[in-house]
């Protein structure tokens, strides 16, 4: 596989958990590649875990859509991401399993056209879930590769996950007691493909754990607690990437809820009840192991650091 | 209608892409960058559907390519070059039925009313298909025909499906793969027939398009100047014939000889379609350059 012989950085997720924010933290690197679509879904089609198909279909639809986008005059930035998602849908559409081309290739355009890149990026959440040995293959081909993860209270991440989904659903105007219901049975019936994905958006931990097993260092971001101490997570950022952000960008995201879903629902207390005791078992998390990683702690929302041992 | 289409028909291995660069040269239709689009072929059924679309991805892919190696992206702003791209991928992404032939010309329509395009294929349409055709095109588009020399032309396809196929055939070789074909009357060789078969094609379209003519292809070399008036009175377009003359000076799309036949297998092939010559001489009143 071809190696990227620049720095990287993954934002991994969490899925509804502030993992667009993180996206956009990333453009503030001077001199960075963000690449447009926020989404490649590279890896985790590669490694089998979301079906070629889906990838393959969207692909498509989205290179359909760009290339009837080219047809006014676009500006040159505009033209430059439109050509750059057209390059990677084209791909995609011809070779959804990823295992003929290689991860540079999304990146060769920018770096073909452009001598000032420092710094590249790329942000899909399921690669939170990626196993170890995938992420011993990203690291052994992107050497100097880091990742962030936007962590949220694994309730608030359900809800707001749970929120999404309906939305898009033909039960989205049930109201709240027939939702919040929905969600129960769907908790309770133990075989239910999208409650085991929310479990694992919800495992930071295990999958910090294996991200560090292969050698790619993870920033954690708590979105919980993000704006009463913005600044300082700016200023660790940078640290962790060893960049000076931009500062016009890092300002004009602070406050911001980016990519927020507007869909009323209010949960039950029964559903928020059995959500958190899911939830607060060791393997989910969360205080205990957390209690070990001093630079998470510093982070860690008053609530979580209240059930901590002493 | 507000456009008026000008369609080259065939036939293959006939100069259709010198005629198609001729026209681009001297005249002020917008000849689409793709030159054989396969539209009529493929919705009527002469064509498979998959074969098209395996095709303009394949051609969108290699566009893609350019943009990956690209410094500069400025060619993308050409509206040609959208023509293109947008064209392959409407060919490739979305079912024939679905799609509107006006349309596989955009963004390139506001400033030319004159829309014009190459397929060799639509050479074998049959009166059925025809007869959609113009219910699409209208009956006021321009048809032409290029027929050349039955023999030069089979020999061409020949180099063709050598190049293509890379059958590696020599001087002694192609004779020998030549001479099987026609004893096999194989669905290829049988196409060939189809190619050299101008008669019905002109029987077929002259019934259905006003504006159809056909042009010998051994006049459209030699006689450049001459064959542009002749379009531009059939056709009613205007033609710059001395442009059209210096554009045909350069052969576009020769394969080159790689090989060359004895005299025995030409005669054979010259008997195959010797109906289909004196044909050609009748209709256009010369010899054919052998």
């Amino acid at each position: 596989m071809e190696k990227i012989s620049l720095p990287f950085v993954f934002g991994i997720g969490s899925q509804r958990a502030g993992s667009t924010f993180v996206s956009h933290l990333l453009n503030a690197i001077p001199n960075a590649y963000v690449h447009p679509l926020k989404e490649l879904h590279y890896f985790d089609t590669k490694y089998e875990m979301r079906s070629l198909h889906v990838l393959e279909s969207l692909s498509k639809y989205r290179l359909a859509i760009n290339i009837e986008s080219l047809l006014p005059y676009p500006g040159q930035s505009a033209l430059e991401l439109l050509t750059d998602q057209i390059v990677s849908d084209s791909k995609f559409s011809n070779d959804p399993s990823c295992k003929n081309h290689d991860y540079a290739y999304h990146f060769r355009a920018a770096l073909t056209r452009r001598n000032d890149i420092a710094y590249l990026c790329e942000s899909t959440p399921e690669y939170m879930l990626l196993p170890t040995d995938a992420l011993l293959e990203i690291k052994n081909t992107i050497p100097n590769c880091k990742a962030v993860l936007a962590v949220r209270d694994p309730v608030k991440r359900f809800i707001s996950a749970f929120r999404f989904l309906a939305a898009h659903e033909s039960f989205a105007n049930d109201g709240n007691e027939a939702l919040s219901q929905r969600a129960i049975d769907m908790l309770d019936s133990g075989t239910d493909g999208w409650i085991n994905q929310q479990d694992q958006f919800n495992q930071y931990v295990q999958a910090i754990t294996r991200y560090e097993q292969a050698g790619i260092p993870v920033f954690v971001v708590f979105t919980d607690t993000l704006q009463t101490n913005y600044s300082e997570v700016v200023s660790d950022l940078e640290e962790f990437l060893e960049v000076k952000l931009d500062a016009t960008i890092v300002n004009n995201l602070s406050g911001k809820k980016i990519n927020e879903v507007q869909f009323d629902f209010q949960p039950s207390q029964e559903l928020l009840a059995k959500l958190s005791k899911r939830y607060q078992t060791p393997e989910y998390d969360m205080p205990p192991q957390m209690s070990r990683r001093s630079k998470l702690l510093k982070y860690l929302p008053e609530s979580w650091k209240s059930v901590l041992p002493t | 209608m507000k456009h008026r289409f000008v369609i080259g028909i065939g036939s293959q291995r006939a100069g259709s892409t010198l005629f198609h660069h001729l026209l681009e040269e001297s005249t002020h239709i917008f000849m689409h960058p793709v030159k054989e689009l396969h539209y009529f072929d493929t919705l009527y059924g002469f064509r498979a559907k998959e074969g098209l679309k395996d095709y303009s991805l394949r051609q969108m892919a290699r566009e893609v390519e350019k943009i990956v190696t690209a410094k500069d992206l400025s060619f993308l702003h050409a509206k040609r070059y959208k023509c293109y791209l947008r064209a392959n991928k409407t060919l490739g992404m979305h079912p024939i039925e679905k799609i509107h032939y006006l349309d596989l010309f955009r963004p390139c329509l506001m400033n030319n009313k004159l829309l014009g395009e190459v397929t060799p294929e639509y050479m074998l349409l049959d009166d059925a298909a025809i007869i959609k055709m113009k219910q699409v095109i209208g009956e006021n588009a321009a048809i032409i025909l290029i027929c050349r020399n039955p023999v030069k032309r089979l020999l061409s396809a020949v180099k063709l499906m050598n190049s293509y196929n890379n059958l590696r055939l020599n001087n002694e070789t192609a004779g020998i793969w030549i001479e099987r074909m026609m004893t096999d009357n194989n669905s290829w060789m049988l196409a060939q027939d189809k190619y050299n078969d101008y008669q019905s094609a002109i029987e077929r379209y002259s019934r259905h398009f006003p504006h159809f003519i056909a042009i010998s292809y051994d006049q459209m070399v030699t006689e450049p100047t001459q064959t542009a008036e002749k379009l531009a009175n059939a056709l009613n377009i205007q033609v710059n014939s001395e442009r059209f003359k210096l554009a045909a000076e350069k052969i576009v799309n020769n394969l080159g000889s790689d090989f060359s036949v004895s005299e025995d297998v030409v005669e054979k092939i010259a008997a195959r379609y010797q109906q289909n010559q004196q044909f050609l001489e009748n209709f256009f009143g010369f010899p054919l350059i052998k």
